[in-house]
């Protein structure tokens, strides 16, 4: 406890450390007795000082005046030599005088005339106050065996008979000192006693109500947030007592807010826990609507689906229903649930109806199925994206409209409440939602799903096509090598032999020659088409523009089609080579396309580069066709081309009806996204 | 660390209220035994004081700073100390000369007359004031008194200065024994003051309807106290009588008696007297005339009933 040394600023901290400990209605106490002792003492010691110096002050100007009297009466008493006469004065004066302690009468030559000693006067006394000559008066304070004196001398008639002498005891003047020392003290002491049982009282009801809102703090550290110490009084303390038991109230409503959040959290974790591990779109809805009764603490319910733009929705999936009544919502549809029929047409997104407004509730009350214990259900939308994908319906078991509500707030672990209401209504949208959102998922996933089969399918009767065409492709040439070549050259094998034998004959020989070399020409024209139709030599050589200008020369000359080609923007420029080939060969089919099924008279075509862009159109004036249709039949043609213009990064729009002619736009990035590479 | 201060005040105000009462004051003892105390030291060795007494004319106070001067001219002039003896009456004056404790007397001519009778006064010298050594008695009354006759005192309270004064009684007296009337018949009452300015006083406030007064100490005091005189009226004035005088036991060593005569006779051409005459109001001192006190030796047999 006492500090083991080591300075006294570490002893003065100990000591303040040991103060400022104690409780505060020891402060107090000491802050008051402090105080009043302190005052009390200043005060003692003043008044002690000023009644001292007063009352000194008063003895000497007594004693003066006693003594200037007795000066004044003695001058003719000296000078008629009556010194019996001065002893009578000085008697009178001591008798008359309680103070005066002695008096004595000095003539100029220093002899005592008179003195009121019992038998001599003092030794010590007569140097002790001397007076210089023309001096008017000398008071000094003499120290004494019978305590301090005040000695007055006071020359008679100047000085020239001598000098009065008096003495006055300081002892009435201690008394009076003493007495109002004494006094003051028992004053102070009767204020000491006063300040320390106001001090005490004063404690007691300032320290109450902070010991109380001290409990109260403790209490609430230790979770007892329900104490709650009362307002004493409208100061201070009071005001703080308010605040705290204001807070406490605040802390509990956070409290319950964070609790209740923190249950609907749990239940749409719950929920959204359970979707997450569900597989399929049954396996979902199964999930979902288990994991919502089970929150929600609900016998039964039920899910009706539309999904897309299905205009009849169907029971999904269901819980704790009767056969008859899920057979009645199977079998009718909404129709038979208004409720859900409300939340579809989007009037509402959650929907709180009780038996009377609700045509399937009355049915199984009229039937008298397990369903008539239920007198309300709760339809919630399951909602993804804006979309209303289906309705939720919780059957909820209870007596009385809102109550029932209420009851499964309190299911829910919320507390009884009938504000908390909406809040469940709340909470079953945001469940409704969670729900939603993992249907469309699954929803969008079985679409993905099914469009990348349809693809695949496309892509493998492609293939299957390309192979075919490939096929055809060889047998053309092969029946054209036969046809023509092979004819033309067993032609020109007969020539031959018959230039054999007309080797003889030279006129016949020319013109044999000259039939060969007719022939020999037909055979490279046919050779050369047949090479140009399976890969222009141009394309590679000269460039896209002038490759496509010689196929269309071609059909103008193979077809007698009718074909324009403007290029704007691409006559000096060499696209890159994927890029060309592709177009080329969009065009070809185009073209091809018009040839075998538009029976137009007229064709256009356009290569023109806009910007970052190359932009193909080819437009007849033909029978025209049903795009969507021939896409979904899957034309290969068709398809080709598109698949060529995506993979080029590029759109392909097919403008087209029967009867109207039809239009390919083609754009294409100038630049292949993949040429770097090449 | 308010606390600490307040301490440190506390106690620095205990120390000085310890330090006032604790300061050194001179130290003695009242009731020191066995050493005895000198009540009356020798006197310093030399020649026997010259005892002047002086008869209560004026108040001691008076006397003392009137003839002061002259006791210092009598010192210096014989060269021996000088002794101022006054007692309140003419009577103990009288017997201060008549006891030989008293060398020389001032005396009033109607004390000078009982000693010369008893044969223990003769006359030295008289003083000499405005060229003549005699004065008057004056009766007189308060300045608003109705009164303008000794007359018109009868049933009055009147003062006396001394039972031996001449001015101051004697006179009065005689003139009523003149009346055939005593002043106990006169006066509803009488009482001495025993110096005629206390007379003058007596009358200035109303103690007394009437005094009769010494006319050299009711001048002196018309010069210095102007504002006393003009309270008081004289009715009376009495003839001449002899001034006062300056007297000697007839059995006074006759050296000190020539030495003292030749003293105040020569004392006007000393400047150290002429100071002293200043004071006393007096030219000179001169040889007394022969029955200048014969007026009052004769008003003292008749109202003394001397043979």
């Amino acid at each position: 406890m006492w500090p083991g040394g080591g300075g006294s600023g570490q002893w003065v901290r100990w000591l303040w450390r040991r103060i400022t400990g104690v409780s505060i209605r020891y402060k107090l106490l000491g802050m008051v007795l402090g105080i009043v002792s302190l005052l009390g003492l200043t005060v003692t010691l003043q008044v002690q000082s000023q009644l001292a110096g007063h009352l000194q002050q008063g003895l000497e100007e007594r004693g003066l005046a006693l003594a200037r009297d007795l000066a004044e009466d003695a001058v003719d008493l000296i000078l008629t030599q009556n010194l019996f006469g001065l002893y009578q004065k000085l008697r009178n004066t001591l008798e008359t005088n309680p103070d005066v302690r002695y008096i004595f009468i000095v003539n100029s030559r220093g002899e005592i005339l008179a003195h009121s000693f019992p038998s001599r006067v003092p030794p010590d006394l007569l140097p002790a106050n001397p007076l210089s000559p023309g001096q008017p008066w000398r008071v000094q304070i003499l120290n004494s065996d019978e305590g301090f004196l005040t000695d007055v001398a006071v020359p008679i008639l100047g000085g020239r008979l001598g000098i009065v002498r008096l003495g006055l005891s300081h002892q009435r003047l201690r008394n009076a000192v003493l007495v109002a020392t004494s006094q003051l003290v028992a004053t102070t002491l009767l204020a000491l006693l006063a300040g320390g049982v106001t001090a005490l009282l004063l404690t007691r009801i300032l320290s109450g109500p902070i010991l109380e809102l001290v409990d109260a703090v403790r209490a609430a550290g230790q979770g007892d947030l329900r104490r709650r110490p009362p307002v004493r009084m409208e100061d201070e303390i009071g005001e703080l007592t308010a605040a705290f038991n204001a807070m406490m109230d605040d802390l509990i409503r956070f409290q319950n807010e964070l609790l209740r959040q923190n249950k609907e959290l749990r239940i749409l974790n719950t929920v959204a826990r359970a979707l997450s591990g569900a597989r399929s779109l049954q396996e979902i809805l199964e999930v979902a609507l288990e994991s919502t009764l089970d929150a929600l603490g609900c016998p039964a319910g039920w899910i009706v689906l539309r999904p897309d733009e299905d205009p009849v929705p169907t029971l999904a999936a269901q819980r704790g229903l009767s056969r008859a009544f899920a057979d009645r919502i199977a079998e009718s549809g909404i129709s038979a649930c208004p409720c859900a029929q409300a939340i579809l047409r989007q009037e509402e997104w959650t929907r709180f109806v009780s038996r009377p407004q609700c045509p399937m509730l009355e049915w199984a009350q009229e039937i008298g199925s397990p369903e008539a214990a239920f007198h309300h259900h709760l339809s919630v939308a399951l909602m993804s994206r804006d979309r209303i994908l289906g309705v939720l319906n919780v059957m909820i078991p209870a007596w009385e409209g809102v109550g029932a509500l209420a009851d499964v707030a309190v299911a829910m672990g919320l507390s009884h409440d009938e504000t908390q209401i909406p809040r469940v209504i709340q909470l079953m949208g945001a469940i409704g939602r969670q729900i939603g959102v993992a249907l469309d998922a699954e929803l969008q996933r079985q679409r993905l799903m099914m469009e990348m089969k349809k693809r695949e399918t496309l892509r493998s009767q492609l293939l299957d096509r390309i192979l075919m065409a490939q096929e055809e492709e060889r047998r053309r040439i092969a029946r054209e090598l036969h046809d023509e070549a092979g004819q033309a050259l067993t032609s020109l094998r007969v020539s031959l032999g018959l230039l054999e034998r007309e080797a003889h004959q030279p006129e016949a020989v020319l013109v044999r020659v000259t039939e060969l070399k007719r022939l020999v020409e037909e055979i490279l024209d046919d050779l050369h088409r047949l090479a140009m139709d399976l890969r222009p030599a141009t394309l590679d050589h000269l460039g896209l523009v002038a490759a496509l200008r010689q196929y269309i020369e071609l059909c103008r000359h193979r077809y007698g089609l009718n074909v324009q080609f403007e290029v704007i923007g691409l006559e000096e420029e060499r696209l890159p080579p994927t890029v060309e080939i592709a177009l080329y060969r969009i065009l070809q089919e185009a073209l091809t396309n018009v040839v075998r099924h538009a029976h137009a008279t007229r064709v256009d075509v356009l290569l023109e580069r806009r910007g970052d862009r190359v932009v193909a159109v080819v437009e007849d004036n033909g029978v025209g066709f049903n795009p969507e249709q021939a896409m979904r039949d899957g034309r290969l043609g068709l398809f080709g081309m598109r698949e060529r213009v995506e993979r080029l990064g590029g759109t392909l729009i097919l403008e087209s009806a029967p009867g109207s002619g039809t239009t390919v736009v083609v754009e294409v990035p100038y630049a292949h996204p993949d040429s770097d590479r090449g | 660390m308010r606390w600490l201060s307040g301490l440190r005040w506390l106690i620095g105000a205990l120390g000085l209220l310890v330090a006032c009462t604790a300061r050194d004051h001179p130290y003695v003892r009242l009731k020191g035994e066995g050493e005895s105390a000198v009540v009356a030291p020798e006197r310093a060795p030399g020649r026997l004081p010259l005892r002047v007494a002086v008869a209560p004319v004026i108040s001691p106070r008076a006397t003392f700073e009137i003839y002061s001067p002259l006791l210092d001219y009598l010192a210096h002039r014989l060269d021996r100390p000088v002794e101022l003896l006054q007692r309140p009456t003419y009577a103990e004056i009288n017997d201060l000369i008549r006891t030989g404790q008293a060398d020389v007397g001032f005396v009033c001519g109607g004390a000078f007359v009982e000693g010369e009778r008893e044969g223990y006064m003769e006359l030295l010298v008289v003083p000499q004031i405005n060229g003549t050594t005699t004065y008057h008695a004056l009766i007189i009354v308060p300045a608003d008194s109705p009164f303008h006759r000794l007359e018109d005192l009868r049933g009055r309270r009147f003062a006396f200065t001394d039972p031996l004064s001449n001015s101051g009684r004697l006179y009065v007296q005689y003139r009523l024994a003149q009346m055939g009337e005593t002043s106990e018949s006169f006066f509803q009452n009488t009482f001495f003051t025993y110096s005629h300015d206390n007379s003058i006083r007596a009358v200035a406030q109303g103690l007394a309807d009437g005094a009769s007064v010494d006319s050299l100490v009711y001048e002196w005091l018309s010069h210095n106290e102007p504002n006393l005189i003009t309270r008081v009226r004289v009715i009376e004035r009495s003839p001449p009588f002899g001034i006062p005088p300056v007297v000697v036991h007839p059995e006074l060593n006759s050296g000190l008696k020539e030495a003292l005569r030749e003293a105040f006779l020569k004392m006007h051409e000393d400047p150290r007297g002429q100071k002293a005459l200043t004071m006393l109001r007096v030219e000179r001192f001169v040889l007394p005339a022969p029955g200048a006190y014969e007026d009052i030796r004769r008003m003292a047999a008749k109202v003394r009933g001397w043979p």
